[in-house]
């Protein structure tokens, strides 16, 4: 579930400058969910595609990030085919089934996919410390990146003691998340969540201040521009311009 | 409960994350270097507990916490809740990156409108907290009236084609807002029992003296 687990392979996403590659395709993201004509949207789709392919991330990883966004786009297909309107297919008394909402939920669906395989590979081909030394090159608020990094370690913290939890309660017989009726012990297993974590992380936090933490956070990533970190990222923002170019026309 | 990448207009998409950027430097001036880990702890306990499903019926729901949010943390619950949120989409996929910014708004408003509420309401019943508890209760149910209402209504002016899948999900949340609303009182009601310096904190700490 880690977001860099597979920050130290080998490919030219990987040994791309974090920054020059935040410039290329954080763009090149909003491009995508800019997209509405056909020509522009596959451009969208092939370019996610070959930087999933290049970046050497394992399929496996790719189609289990993907599976999320597939569900819903699955659920949403027959939802968006009877409420769409447009072009009927087929009619029968109240209930009508619309063409226009088959292309809607395509293009829901390259949108989305799109967006998603240019984030993994704009996270998930570097290790997080280096992604938030990036972003505090583009001047995040230091305050906004401890969050994120704190945030980040607490997940992992809080899903460890919600497993104790469960397991506990198991045992003791309750059936948890089965229904209302079982409210009570899952509110008591929340707070008693909430509450653990909480004094977990004053306490975790007053250790940081006492060993020096300042709020920055020192690490032994050093950024350095080379010429094919600027090559990949004139090429990305060239295809983006493409894509909008297409777009327009 | 979030809009999802490639449903809303770019405009819209723009317009989410310049008023997620005002909220957010309106969170940031209120917050002090301390208060960091509390608001880990909820933007990480909002990210957990939106894992937790119940069966309703023939459909499910998950908690969503923005009420317990802007009842704990006040305005700075919107750095929790862009956190939160960011974590979501990148390690669940669940919501969107490009609907990031106005996905943040949907929550953050309804969360601050939580605290405009309660803050008075705290001080009037500090010696009453099933009262306390039940107004809690009441406004977090509210919150995901107002956060469904803000989709429908966002999703209805960025184009026509998704507003009656977004009228079919928006009805379903009625539930949610009973469930969420139901689970806050009790959190609430052992929170005020066990730990009342979490409910009250923002009263005494910098995240309060600030603002």
């Amino acid at each position: 579930m880690e977001l860099d687990q597979y920050a130290r392979l080998r490919s030219p996403i990987h040994s791309w400058d974090a920054r020059w590659k935040f410039i290329a395709l954080v763009p090149l993201i909003f491009v995508c969910a800019a997209v509405k004509q056909a020509p522009g949207l596959l451009c969208a789709a092939l370019v996610s595609l070959a930087m999933v392919i290049i970046s050497r991330l394992p399929i496996r990883h790719v189609l289990k990030i993907l599976k999320g966004p597939f569900y819903f786009i699955i659920i949403m297909t027959p939802v968006l085919m009877l409420t769409s309107g447009g072009e009927r297919l087929v009619s029968w008394e109240m209930i009508s089934v619309y063409r226009s909402g088959l292309f809607i939920a395509a293009r829901l669906a390259i949108k989305a996919l799109s967006i998603m395989l240019l984030f993994i590979c704009l996270f998930a081909t570097a290790r997080l410390q280096e992604s938030m030394k990036a972003m505090e090159f583009f001047k995040l608020p230091s305050i906004l990146l401890s969050l994120l990094f704190f945030t980040y370690r607490y997940i992992f913290l809080y899903l460890e003691e919600l497993g104790k939890l469960l397991t506990a309660a198991r045992l003791r017989g309750y059936t948890l998340l089965r229904g209302l009726k079982s409210l009570q012990s899952t509110v008591s297993i929340l707070v008693t969540l909430l509450i653990r974590s909480y004094e977990q992380s004053e306490r975790v936090y007053a250790a940081m201040r006492l060993r020096g933490y300042t709020g920055t956070f020192p690490t032994l990533c050093r950024f350095k521009t080379q010429a094919s970190d600027v090559l990949k990222t004139s090429l990305l923002l060239s295809l983006s311009v493409l894509i909008v170019y297409m777009e327009v026309l | 409960m979030h809009i999802p990448d490639g449903v809303l207009d770019i405009k819209f998409i723009a317009g989410g994350f310049a008023a997620a950027a005002g909220l957010t430097t309106l969170a940031l001036k209120k917050v002090k270097r301390d208060d960091i880990p509390r608001l880990a702890v909820m933007g990480a306990f909002f990210f957990v507990s939106s894992l937790i499903h119940f069966k309703v019926g023939i459909t499910s729901v998950h908690l969503t916490s923005i009420g317990l949010m802007g009842v704990i943390l006040g305005i700075p619950s919107i750095l929790a809740i862009l956190t939160g949120l960011f974590f979501q989409a990148v390690m669940f996929q669940h919501g969107g990156i490009s609907t990031l910014g106005i996905n943040t708004v949907i929550f953050g408003l309804p969360a601050l409108l939580v605290y405009g509420a309660f803050l008075p309401l705290a001080k009037k019943w500090k010696n009453r907290p099933f009262c306390l508890s039940l107004a809690g209760g009441i406004l977090a149910g509210l919150t995901i009236l107002t956060a469904a209402g803000l989709i429908l209504l966002i999703i209805r002016f960025s184009g026509d084609e998704f507003t009656g899948i977004a009228f079919v999900f928006s009805t379903a949340h009625g539930m949610l807002a009973l469930v969420e609303g139901v689970i806050t009182f009790f959190m609430l009601r052992r929170l005020l029992k066990i730990k009342p310096e979490m409910i009250y904190a923002y009263k005494t700490s910098p995240l309060e003296s600030s603002g």
